[in-house]
């Protein structure tokens, strides 16, 4: 009797010890631990990484260059003026930081949510006439990438200058190559291609130049299209343009003169 | 020691126990449909709501394409909550506004109204509509605030109460509260406002809670009580944005927002809840770049919990949706849009939470358009019972009625639990509303009759109740039905010879109506000499038709005729034709109308087949008429006919059997014979007036001048049945002179 007794008891001692260790092994580990998650995401690839920016060919580095940022750090926000080119209210204007060696579009306003607004990062001299905006980008999301040549202006909503639009090939209308004119604010557009674009999760790397009253656009140093102003206008800062959506890296900033 | 091993034992089994998953039953959510909505160019924030199995989506738009930016029209467009495309869309009131801060939000009603605001932000103002309830037409817009630039409305229903929000830069958040028809506010938030869209929800017993991003960028709940809003700040400042809110069954509330970072502890998507509005308990259910708008949460009717947001994983700017059954934790794995980028999403639920829709800003087109997804998943946990009134009928008979089956189909419980339903024609019910039982294997209830005018619509409105629980099916689940209460129909039978008489061709007839051919073709509308009635039935404006009508005789089955087009006409045999006897025979005419309501009606039609019995008559003569003496009154003194059946006051005949001869003949029975009925002159002399001498007779109407004509008499009873004594012989000369109609002279 005792030894059933006994044998009982050590078949009892393990269930319990076998329930009490699953029961450890399975609960909350303490505050120290981060907790699952407990909404999961579907499996998807993992971000891809930004790899290195293209190298900027020899040529640019000339005696002309009217500026250049390489966004080492914040302060290099300071030799640019951020506007939007749509009616926007204060706490939503499109917002721009330095992040990583890179100018980063982050979306709209405080709560940097993606938007549609027209946003614009200008730099340079009103009076800089004939020169080329050479420019670095990554697109992670945003699908639109531009820049801009001669700006004029103080309201960027009646603003007057010339404008290249670029949408990513994952966008629906791709390929589309969108230069224009734009004339207090009006966009009338100069030339079009839908023979390329560029590609997401990609560095390229995106040129315009005005010359009197040519306007030329290269992406990755191949010309895109070209047109001619009877009417151009005259001076103005550069630019570079994408939309308020975010997700889009800038880097190695050139202006240079011929 | 033996209790020592009893308690060793139950500690065993608590350890085990704690491996049992309680999840049973239930699947990630999966994405079923998506596309983009063509024709919604240039749209911001666009709106969303369902009702029952319907999808409404809201969303001002220009009709002029790309590079248009500012916004025409507030639009809608509708789709089945398993279709793949849109089936119906409209317009739901102009609009004139920049694009980025011209939105359109919309809600249903219990009863299925579904209500749109939308910001016209170049106006500055709020406008409201409502389409009613299986409607196509926006009834006309109205204005509901105007003032300093105001947009991102949003807009709750509770019952017929409406609460709508808005924001204004720099500024508290706006509601405004229509009850009874007015509108009251508006009431304001505690805090600024970030300008990003915020949320109302409302719940039983009309609880209202609203959730917004400050301006200091916390997620702020406010709840109205009535007469102002108290503010909880669930986050601190920059900490939390782009929030929803909902309200359960039992009054819980749920608000769901994303953190400002893009990794880490303030990252991703938060939940908080509380009963009270009061106290709340937070959580971070996932970690993560959460950007692109509202967090939508809803809690269905069940108690389950659905998510909507956008979130940049892997690169990209996707929706998302999962849900999270009641009595668990965790959620189910995601289902994803596969289009990207999007932002600025609105969710709505349908069918009891068994399908989520999610809208959005799809970017990845120019201009941007609306961005559709289904996804199912959810059990649909929700309760639900779909009342059926008498089987699906269009139109219910009640007449003599006090009550109506009802019946649900489509049941959505738990087999286990007890339910009880209650109801309500006209609107959704209330605690004013008494619950009764609701047997599941029998799930058939009796409603009274609604108090409404025959032939007009009526909704009603159930509500069942998982006792068990304690949850309430919502919103209400509605049926309508057209309530007929009584036959709107005529019908007649009658002496058949008298409809034969009116028949121009009756060549056709049954053998037995063939006696008509040269028989009397009149008489006494109730008397028939023969066992046939005429029957005409036909359909006077019953809302449901008329079916069928039946004849019978002193209870027997009777015969039923149907009609075909509303309408039976016929020669038909008399009911119980079997036991048929001379004499009176009342036939009991029942009409039916489509939604089974039937009149009744008895005509004392007589069977006579018995010929009346002439015994005398003074001397009949013949006067007359003084404008043309082809026409003669012939006046008899004295008749003295009986019948066995036929009675007018003291005649016992009800006209005469008349017949033209230019000669005298020995059987006047070949002659062509035409009833006429008589006028009473006084009690004992009958006269029939204005009896042409040319009458039945088949020679060329003859030239003026004088000649005798031989006028044959019989005389007939009600049924037709003729005397079968020698005719009497009237002799008129006459000069044959015809009518003539003179007409009035014409000076030119």
């Amino acid at each position: 009797m005792q030894r059933s007794s006994l044998i009982m008891s050590v078949i009892v001692g393990l269930l319990v010890l076998g329930g009490l260790g699953l029961v450890l092994t399975q609960a909350p580990q303490g505050a120290a631990q981060t907790p699952a998650p407990l909404v999961t995401y579907p499996d998807f690839p993992p971000t891809p990484t930004v790899g290195p920016n293209p190298t900027a060919p020899a040529g640019l580095a000339s005696n002309n260059l009217l500026f250049q940022s390489d966004f080492a750090d914040a302060s290099a926000l300071a030799a640019w003026q951020f506007v939007d080119q749509t009616y926007v209210l204060p706490d939503l204007a499109a917002a721009w930081e330095v992040n990583n060696g890179r100018l980063v579009q982050v979306g709209s306003g405080a709560a940097r949510n993606p938007s549609s607004n027209e946003a614009a990062a200008l730099v340079g001299d009103a009076a800089w006439q004939d020169y080329t905006i050479r420019t670095s980008f990554y697109d992670e999301y945003n699908g639109v990438v531009g820049l801009i040549a001669r700006y004029q202006g103080t309201e960027p909503t009646q603003s007057s200058y010339y404008r290249v639009r670029l949408y990513s090939t994952e966008h629906q209308v791709s390929p589309k190559v969108v230069l224009e004119k734009v004339v207090d604010g009006v966009a009338t557009t100069m030339a079009e291609s839908k023979t390329t674009s560029f590609s997401p999760r990609a560095w390229h790397t995106l040129a315009l130049s005005v010359q009197g009253a040519n306007v030329q656009v290269q992406l990755d140093d191949q010309m895109l299209v070209t047109a001619q102003d009877t009417n151009p206008l005259p001076n103005g800062r550069a630019g570079l343009f994408t939309y308020a959506i975010g997700g889009i890296f800038f880097d190695d900033v050139r202006v240079t003169a011929p | 020691m033996r209790r020592y091993l009893l308690v060793l034992s139950l500690l065993a089994l608590i350890g085990l126990s704690a491996q049992i998953s309680p999840v049973s039953g239930q699947s990630n959510p999966q994405r079923q449909v998506e596309f983009t909505i063509s024709n919604s160019n240039n749209h911001k924030f666009p709106g969303i709501t369902a009702y029952n199995d319907k999808v409404y989506i809201g969303a001002g738009i220009n009709s002029a394409g790309a590079g248009v930016k500012d916004l025409t029209r507030a639009w809608s467009w509708s789709l089945g909550d398993q279709a793949s495309s849109v089936s119906w869309e409209a317009q739901i009131g102009a609009m004139d506004g920049y694009a980025d801060y011209s939105s359109v939000a919309m809600a249903a009603s219990s009863n299925g109204d579904i209500y749109a605001v939308w910001s016209s932000s170049k106006e500055n103002r709020i406008y409201f509509s409502r389409l009613p309830s299986g409607g196509t037409v926006w009834e006309g817009r109205q204005t509901i605030a105007s003032g300093r630039f105001m947009f991102f409305p949003q807009i709750a229903v509770y019952g017929s109460d409406i609460y709508v929000i808005w924001n204004q830069s720099s500024h508290p958040l706006s509601l405004m509260v229509r009850k009874n028809g007015n509108w009251s506010g508006p009431y304001l938030t505690q805090y600024n406002t970030y300008s990003v869209a915020a949320s109302v929800a409302t719940g039983p017993s009309g609880h209202v809670a609203i959730s917004y991003s400050t301006q200091d960028l916390a997620t702020a709940i406010a709840i109205f009580n009535g007469t102002s809003l108290s503010n909880t700040n669930l986050t601190g400042s920059a900490r939390g944005a782009d929030s929803s809110i909902s309200i359960d069954a039992n009054g819980k509330y749920y608000a769901a927002w994303r953190g400002l970072d893009s990794s880490g502890a303030y990252s991703g998507v938060f939940l908080g809840e509380s009963s009270n509005g009061v106290n709340w308990s937070t959580r971070q259910l996932v970690s993560g770049d959460v950007k692109g708008g509202t967090v939508n949460v809803i809690v269905d009717g069940g108690g389950t919990l659905h998510l909507g947001w956008t979130a940049l994983v892997s690169g990209s700017l996707r929706g998302y949706y999962t849900y999270r059954l009641p009595g668990q934790s965790n959620f189910m794995t995601a289902a994803s849009t596969s289009t990207a980028p999007l932002f600025n999403s609105r969710m709505a639920i349908s069918s009891g939470g068994r399908y989520a829709h999610l809208v959005a800003e799809n970017h990845s087109n120019y201009p941007q358009k609306v961005l559709y997804t289904r996804f199912a998943g959810a059990p649909g946990t929700g309760i639900s019972a779909t009342p059926v009134i008498a089987g699906g009928a269009n139109s219910v008979g009640v007449q003599g009625k006090t009550s109506i089956s009802v019946s649900f189909t489509d049941l959505r419980v738990v087999q286990s639990n007890t339910y009880q339903v209650r109801w309500n024609w006209g609107s959704a019910p209330t605690d004013a509303n008494p619950w009764q039982a609701l047997s599941l294997a029998n799930p058939t209830i009796s409603v009274s009759v609604p108090n409404v005018t025959s032939c007009s619509s009526a909704t009603l409105y159930t509500q069942i109740k998982d006792v068990t629980t304690g949850l309430v099916e919502v919103p209400a689940k509605t049926d309508s039905v057209v309530i007929d209460s009584d036959v709107q129909a005529r019908a007649r039978v009658s002496n058949p010879y008298v409809a034969l008489a009116s028949l121009s061709n009756t060549d056709s007839l049954a053998a037995e109506l063939a006696l008509s051919k040269g028989a009397v073709g009149a008489g006494d509308p109730l008397h028939t000499r023969i066992a046939v009635v005429y029957l005409d039935a036909y359909n006077a404006g019953d809302c449901s038709g008329v079916s069928s009508v039946t004849l019978s005789h002193n209870g027997s089955s009777g015969e039923t005729y149907k009609l075909v087009n509303d309408r039976y006409q016929g020669f038909v045999p008399l009911p119980d034709l079997m036991n048929l006897v001379t004499g009176e025979w009342p036939v009991t005419i029942t009409i039916q109308d489509g939604a089974g309501n039937t009149q009744e009606t008895t005509i004392p039609i007589v069977f006579d087949d018995q010929a009346p019995v002439f015994s005398s008559v003074g001397t009949p003569t013949a006067t007359p008429n003084p404008q043309a003496d082809i026409l003669q009154d012939l006046t008899f003194p004295n008749v003295v006919v009986s019948d066995n059946l036929y009675q007018n006051g003291t005649r016992e005949f009800w006209g005469v059997w008349l017949a033209n001869s230019t000669s005298i003949v020995g059987d006047p029975s070949t002659l062509n014979w035409i009833s006429a009925p008589v006028e009473d002159v006084n009690s004992t002399t009958v006269r029939v007036r204005n009896w042409s001498l040319t009458a039945g007779l088949t020679e060329p109407l003859p030239t003026p001048g004088e000649r005798t004509t031989y006028i044959y008499v019989r005389f007939l009873d009600g049924a037709g049945n003729a005397t079968t004594a020698t005719p009497l012989r009237i002799d008129v000369t006459s000069n044959f002179n015809p009518v003539k109609v003179n007409l009035p002279a014409v000076m030119r």
